[in-house]
């Protein structure tokens, strides 16, 4: 069941990453709070860190680095209109596949 | 006190070197394991001050350390899945081949297998040709954020070219 899981939440960690961003531009550990704010969207910086560095390759989020006062410079990341575009095209998965499921469930119920 | 810092020091990098070592087997780049380390040292300073202000001990980055992942955590992958485009399959996916653009590859291959078609038979086939290398360019501009939208820009761009090059 765990592994279960970790594999659908690995499956949304991106979208979730991308919508978080929507808000505004945020820094690594900044977005993983902001996530984890969010009553069952807590997930690791061993998850969301490596997404961000391939995000960034894609072009799908920029990166600013700013003077952090702890360490080296924070690396600040926002969407890409890329970002944001790929964003409504996985909302828009993401929604069929919930309303997919949700049918399901609601077949089940009758 | 300095060795305190040192010792701080040093453990944040073994912890870090770890984890470069895990996303060097994972296949990332240098920049990216760059990222992801810089990150993670980021939040390991927040942590540590937070905890400790700016007399951190061996002790307070350890405490610190048992909250982050193990370095192993981070070979769990990240690869973006390759999405092979949709040649074969039912009616119902032309939807999703609109969108992952590769409904424009198709279209910039059946105008060059028309082409071929009309070269063989020697009919003329250009005005055939140059509506759907339209129409396959764009499908791709639709599609423009996926890699087979912009695959389907280049190809029908490039099948313009030619017929344009051809026919004049």
């Amino acid at each position: 069941m765990r592994s279960w899981i970790a594999q659908l939440r690995k499956g949304v960690v991106e979208l979730c990453v991308l919508a978080a961003l929507r808000q505004g531009e945020a820094y690594g550990y900044q977005l993983l709070q902001r996530l984890g704010a969010i009553d069952g969207l807590a997930v690791s910086e061993s998850s969301v860190y490596p997404i961000l560095a391939r995000l960034t390759k894609e072009g799908l989020v920029k990166v600013r680095a700013a003077a952090s006062p702890n360490g080296p410079p924070r690396r600040y990341y926002r969407l890409t209109a890329m970002g944001r575009s790929r964003l409504r095209e996985m909302q828009h998965h993401f929604n069929d596949l919930q309303q997919g499921v949700n049918q399901l469930f609601d077949g089940d119920n009758k | 006190m300095t060795d305190d810092k040192a010792n701080v020091q040093q453990r944040i990098d073994q912890y870090l070197d770890a984890i470069d070592r895990v996303l060097t087997g994972e296949g990332l780049s240098r920049t990216e394991r760059r990222h992801v380390t810089d990150d993670v040292e980021n939040q390991v300073r927040d942590m540590l001050a937070q905890r400790a202000g700016d007399t951190a001990t061996v002790a307070d980055i350890e405490a610190v350390m048992a909250e982050l992942d193990e370095p192993e955590a981070y070979s769990q992958g990240d690869k973006a899945p390759e999405e092979p485009p949709a040649f074969v399959g039912d009616v119902s996916s032309w939807d999703r081949r609109l969108d992952d653009g590769s409904l424009s590859v198709m279209l910039a291959m059946l105008g060059l297998a028309v082409l071929i078609i009309g070269f063989i038979f020697r009919a003329n086939t250009s005005i055939a040709v140059f509506v759907i290398e339209v129409a396959a360019l764009v499908l791709g501009v639709m599609a423009r954020s996926t890699k087979w939208g912009r695959l389907g820009i280049a190809r029908s761009s490039l099948m313009l070219i030619v017929l344009v090059l051809a026919t004049s």
